[in-house]
């Protein structure tokens, strides 16, 4: 054979098996070409970023291309309550759109940061169900067919903590009066069972063709009943109901409550299913009074999207004493698995497990073990005998708490490992208890918090960052609680009221504000979703004390999530020392980072715009992190 | 003449190392702003900055308080120091390196000074 022909056809036989092994990769799903249109990117919450302008090998060139500081901030003086800004900004209709934890929206340019528009609802800025004003930001919907010279074909939408959802129009900031009343709809309307707070709106709606799905957030810890935790389906024109879901059974509301939906939801567009991360039960320490089976709290549930039907249903935990929230949106992508394409969910969760599901049917592709759990010791109380477990992929966080840290031990005199030995602990899924309490990893802060994890559909990796925390349950006899009411100081105590008992939640710190468990406070890994296995583990962020950055190998409670691009990097907050990063994604090492004001504690947002890509960081800090709080929204591009 | 070089750059460093904490107490960007860090070396900054203007002018003080300023600020270059290295403030880390140049030639160049004079 002439060599000319040889290479011809070595080099056709190359490109037929290029175009074959392609064809064996299962198509991005879901992904964000060049926008940033939902919370979580898109509706499968894949946080992925189609764009490919920046790059591990030019990444550590990015600058500051603009900020914007919006003035929406309080410290918690002058009688409003500390912000908490935790908005994902959203890049549609050729502009950045985001809300203040004062519930305004402002319309910006995606090039320059110029503010075209403000939208300003006059929310009373009052902690009235959250301890902060808090915001995650605003939802977009646009017609089918916009008609031409109309207003409101493009909708920007922002909920308040006062229960009322706002549509504005999307190019002129003005409210849209065909929606509800002259442009809100106040979803209080619907709160008639237990209506001890309002149903907060903290969370933008999920958009899906002509529906809002409106879940919302409560008072924590409060009482043993709450509003029980309906989702409303509404018209995304007028604001009409069209159905509702509630996980609870009506015959239930008289002893519990909440069970509601406060984290983002995720769509599959192609088989018209909404996913909703189902929240746990009131109240959240002590089970006794709901003993009955309640399937759907702390649960993975799907619905139908046009009807509200549940599809499928799967609980996490069972009877829920250690408000462990599903809390993020499951991510949903087609991974490749045994020689076939298998349509997939990927649930994070508080408790560490990364659970991985089909998302037609709900049923396990990887295994989900029932293992015995630890007694409760409380009277009248009865923790459920088994627990879910997931071993693959390997979970977030290790099976047993992390024991003393001895630096914190030597420094408190042996403080740490003295209480230590006092607490009730038995293994992940201890109980609250009376006396001491019961010492919890993880614990009511995860494990994985609401940012939830991204996944690079291309290459099946799936992306989490955690927390490693260590709190102290303890349950107070109603005549201890009452005690407390002559105590000056009840920071960390919750009533529960309505039931036997009340509750004490603290972190486990020694007397100088020191973790008495061992570092790493916050880890990222990445796991390859087609055979369930750790990439790579590292810990993440640093903690920073007074100002004093603490070694990088402890790492850093986190709070917010990562998205990833097309060429493999990584981008996330999070952390505790206000810094924003740039991973890997094939071996997790830093490849950039930059100071912001605050800890960035949301989702951060990808977007390109006349040729230049963009990464925009939510600068808003969390007091959970640190008193250190923000009002910028920076974003960052290559020169 | 080198002890007196000595002790005018621990001044020159301390002063500017006071300006770089100042700096980094209200740069809000910095991320040390508004910390108890930053104040602890506002305040180690100027203390050492007085302490080497003290030496620096104060040619006829006795020398139990000259070795007790140089003591002083020994202390106050290194703990300052270090906690530049844990506020990740470089730059006034490298200022404290150099005032420790201009302690150690106050020290020793004072100390040789003193050598040949009790030889004479």
């Amino acid at each position: 054979m002439r060599p000319r022909i040889a290479f011809a056809i070595a080099g056709l036989a190359a490109g037929l098996a290029a175009l074959a092994a392609l064809a064996q990769q299962p198509a991005p799903a879901a992904a964000s070409f060049g926008g940033w249109s939902t919370f979580n990117g898109d509706l499968m919450a894949q946080k992925y970023a189609a764009d490919a302008q920046i790059t591990p090998a030019n990444v550590g060139d990015l600058r500051k291309a603009w900020e914007v500081h919006t003035g929406d901030i309080s410290h918690g003086a002058g009688g409003v309550p500390a912000t908490d800004w935790s908005a994902t900004p959203l890049f549609v209709n050729d502009t950045v759109y985001i809300s203040t934890p004062f519930y305004r929206i402002f319309a910006i340019a995606p090039d320059t940061g110029r503010v075209k528009w403000i939208f300003d609802p006059h929310a009373p800025l009052k902690a009235l169900t959250q301890p902060e004003m808090k915001t995650r930001g605003v939802a977009y919907w646009q017609a089918a067919n916009p008609v031409a010279g109309q207003p409101c074909q493009k909708r920007v939408y922002v909920g308040t903590m006062d229960g009322k959802l706002y549509a504005v129009d999307a190019d002129t900031g003005r409210a849209c009066a065909d929606f509800g009343r002259g442009g809100v709809v106040d979803v209080n309307q619907w709160n008639a069972v237990n209506p001890v707070w309002p149903l907060s709106l903290l969370q933008p709606p999920t958009v899906y063709k002509d529906s809002l799905f409106v879940g919302w957030a409560g008072k924590d810890w409060a009482s043993k009943t709450a509003p029980p935790g309906w989702v409303f389906a509404l018209d995304a024109r007028t604001g009409q109901l069209k159905w509702t879901f509630n996980p609870l059974p009506a015959n239930a509301w008289r002893q519990t409550g909440t069970s509601n939906v406060w984290a983002s939801m995720s769509v599959d567009p192609k088989n018209g299913l909404l996913y909703l991360p189902v929240s746990s039960p009131s109240p959240n320490f002590y089970g006794g009074e709901r003993k009955q089976a309640l399937p759907y709290t702390t649960s993975i549930t799907a619905l139908n999207a046009d009807t509200g039907q549940v599809v499928w249903a799967r609980q996490l935990v069972h009877h829920d004493l250690w408000d462990y929230d599903i809390n993020s949106a499951p991510t949903l992508v087609d991974i490749r698995k045994d020689g076939r394409t298998v349509p997939a969910l990927v649930q994070s969760t508080k408790m560490g497990f990364i659970f991985v599901l089909d998302r037609l049917t709900g049923e396990p592709i990887y295994p989900i073990v029932e293992r015995p759990a630890p007694a409760s010791n409380v009277p009248g109380e009865q923790a459920s005998p088994t627990q879910p477990y997931a071993d693959l992929p390997a979970p977030v966080i290790s099976e047993r708490w992390p024991g003393v840290s001895t630096l914190a031990d030597l420094v408190s005199f042996g403080e740490c490992s003295r209480r230590a030995k006092q607490l009730r602990y038995l293994g992940k899924f201890t109980p609250p208890s009376l006396g001491a309490g019961s010492l919890e990893y993880p614990a009511t802060v995860g494990g994985v918090e609401w940012g939830g994890g991204a996944v690079d559909p291309t290459s099946g990796t799936y992306v989490v960052n955690n927390s490693s925390v260590v709190m102290i349950y303890q349950l107070l006899t109603r005549q201890q609680y009452a005690a407390l009411n002559r105590s000056e100081d009840r920071t960390n105590y919750y009533a529960q009221s309505g039931t036997p008992y009340g509750m004490h939640l603290t972190n486990f710190l020694n007397w100088l504000g020191m973790p008495c468990w061992k570092p790493p406070f916050g880890s990222i890994t990445a796991y390859d979703l087609k055979t369930g296995r750790t990439v790579w583990r590292e810990p993440f962020g640093v903690v920073q004390k007074w100002g004093f950055y603490m070694p990088r190998s402890w790492g850093s409670v986190t709070i917010g999530g990562p998205v990833i691009t097309r060429t493999g990097v990584i981008f996330i907050g999070a952390s505790m020392d206000s810094k924003v990063r740039a991973l890997d994604e094939r071996t997790g090492r830093l490849l950039w980072s930059a100071q912001v004001d605050a800890p960035a504690v949301a989702l951060p947002a990808v977007y390109t715009y006349r040729g230049r890509q963009y990464v925009l960081f939510t600068a808003g800090g969390n007091s959970i992190l640190t008193p250190r709080l923000g009002d910028q929204l920076v974003a960052f591009a290559l020169p | 003449m080198q002890a007196r070089y000595g002790r005018w750059l621990m001044a020159l460093a301390a002063a500017a190392g006071l300006v770089v904490s100042l700096v980094a107490y209200f740069n809000r960007g910095g991320g040390i702003a508004h910390t108890g860090g930053a104040a602890l070396v506002i305040a180690s900054t100027a203390i050492l900055l007085v302490a080497a203007l003290v030496l620096a002018l104060a040619l006829a003080a006795p020398a139990w308080l000259r070795g007790l300023l140089l003591a002083g600020c020994l202390l106050d270059l290194l703990g300052t120091g270090l906690a530049a290295f844990f506020l990740h403030a470089w730059l006034l880390l490298a200022l404290m390196i150099i005032g420790l140049v201009g302690w150690l030639l106050a020290m020793f160049a004072d100390r040789a000074a003193a050598t040949r004079e009790a030889r004479a």
